[in-house]
């Protein structure tokens, strides 16, 4: 099998928008409101960021 | 007239001709292909007997420190073995020992109150559709000129595979790069969505990856704009990810609803996701006519399936209005370690206030690390209000039997409590889950193998 793989085709890195930790695509929670897709690192912080958290710490 | 009127063969249709039978009624049971439907023939039977092998071998590389592989046909072989027997044992053979007339054929609905087989109507007081589903194959460029596999073809090639491309990434993408890696071809998985199995929560998708990147298998996620093509007697399939070149190319895009029986004539609707449209107690739009498993679309898992046919008989006959609890239907990826859930993901609640994740990694457990298991988790959503279990995802060796004590504890509307207060073998992987329950009162490594 042969790859001819491009580099840095799409960057998906980004941050969790509660708690800034650095994320990926794959490893992100992805919560939409009012269309707009929201990316958070774990369950936690998705519910603090829409104002139903449970005061839990960031579980990750 | 006829009293019952069963549309396919498989899991569902035999399910509803055995409850028939015990309801003292005799049904026809129209199918088409062979006996069994897809379970034994071209789904969960033969592609857990090739996984079997895949992991023997896997293992005793891992275990010997050698480069045995599986002779590619000979695995192939056995799989035929295994399916011819478990058909004849499972269906053929258990036919003869029910009240039943067997019909086969393609049936269509001819009006509300009959469906038709060749020249023959057959009325019918009430009708089961069981016809089951297919693979769903989506829109890619190029792929109507070239010869590309389903399931049921990579199930059953026709000579040795060196290399494979897999389009998709849920539990058909993630069992058959299992198969075919640990046959020994090389094999890359291209998934359009940004993580594998996404209808689990993002932890579980990293840790599938990690899973099948330690086989040797490539992943490649967030792809767009695929195409594909033949040059030279190989695949070429590209997209923003690169170019990929093979032997061979497998759609694991998911399966769709065989729903093309005449529905119209009979004024059935279908639903959202182009099954059959049906209420709680498993009753289509036709109050005569009931559906059973895959052919709703919904979740189409054997077992599920088996469960649907019964009820929608019980449903159709007598008074007992009974429904699936689908927070209790668990699903496994069986590969190695296993993959699997029951009730509801993180990522489902959401916007919960009470929900709390419990957590616990595999190698936290005295068997995890007996078996020098490195990849595992278990995770349960707890109310936090009762206590009691909404959702169980794991990762783990012998996560079939993991979720199979889940499922009885979500159909039981269990607490952790409940688990805690329970007694189990030690050391098993299955504790894992009273484990997470106690990471509720206090750190689990802290804890002493049995408390």
């Amino acid at each position: 099998m042969n790859f001819i793989i491009k580099k840095n085709e799409e960057v998906s890195n980004l941050k969790c928008e509660y708690c800034g930790k650095e994320i990926t695509l794959e490893e992100s929670y992805e919560v939409k409101i009012e269309g707009k897709a929201h990316y958070f690192c774990c369950d936690h912080c998705a519910n603090e960021f829409i104002g139903s958290g449970n005061n839990h710490a960031c579980s990750c | 007239m006829e009293k019952l009127v069963i549309i396919g063969y498989g899991a569902a249709g035999f399910a509803a001709m055995i409850k028939a039978n015990e309801l003292g009624i005799k049904p026809i049971l129209i199918g088409k292909g062979s006996l069994g439907g897809t379970c034994v023939n071209v789904g969960c039977i033969p592609s857990k007997k090739l996984l079997s092998i895949s992991h023997f071998y896997r293992e005793l590389r891992k275990r010997i420190n050698s480069n045995q592989f599986p002779d590619f046909m000979a695995a192939f072989s056995e799989k035929d073995e295994v399916v011819g027997t478990l058909r004849k044992k499972k269906y053929e053979d258990i036919l003869n020992s029910y009240d039943v007339k067997l019909v086969q054929g393609e049936a269509k609905f001819k009006d509300r109150k009959s469906v038709k087989v060749g020249n023959d109507i057959y009325e019918f007081e009430r009708c089961i559709i069981a016809t089951g589903s297919r693979p769903n194959i989506p829109e890619i460029e190029g792929l109507e000129k070239i010869d590309f596999w389903t399931s049921d073809r990579a199930l059953s090639p026709d000579k040795k595979v060196e290399s494979l491309t897999i389009i998709g990434g849920r539990a058909l993408a993630l069992e058959f790069s299992d198969i075919y890696s640990g046959l020994g071809a090389e094999v890359s998985i291209i998934q359009r969505s940004p993580r594998l199995i996404p209808e689990y929560d993002p932890e579980f998708s990293v840790m599938a990856r990690k899973i099948i990147e330690s086989y040797g298998v490539k992943v490649f996620l967030n792809s767009k704009n695929i195409k594909v093509q033949k040059k030279n007697d190989k695949l070429i399939v590209s997209g923003n990810f690169g170019i990929i070149e093979s032997e061979r190319l497998l759609m694991a895009t998911g399966r769709k609803p065989n729903v093309e029986i005449g529905l119209e004539n009979a004024q059935i609707e279908l639903n959202e996701r182009g099954g059959i449209k049906t209420d709680e107690e498993l009753r289509t739009t036709n109050p005569s006519v009931f559906a059973a498993g895959d052919v709703i679309g919904i979740k189409m898992l054997e077992p599920l399936a088996g469960r649907q046919g019964s009820i929608a008989v019980s449903n159709a006959f007598t008074e007992e209005k009974k429904k699936i609890n689908y927070d209790a239907v668990p699903e496994n990826i069986f590969i190695s370690p296993g993959i699997a859930k029951v009730g509801k993901t993180s990522s489902e609640l959401i916007g919960n206030m009470y929900v709390k994740s419990l957590k616990v990694p595999i190698d936290s457990l005295a068997r995890g690390y007996i078996e020098n298991e490195e990849i595992g988790l278990v995770k349960l959503n707890v109310d936090l209000r009762n206590l009691k279990i909404l959702g169980i995802q794991v990762i783990s060796e012998r996560s079939e039997e993991i979720i199979n004590e889940s499922a009885i504890l979500m159909n039981a509307g269990a607490t952790i409590n409940d688990l805690i207060d329970s007694n189990q073998i030690f050391p098993s992987f299955s504790e894992v889950l009273r484990l997470a329950a106690l990471s509720y009162y206090g750190d689990v490594n802290k804890m002493s193998c049995c408390v």
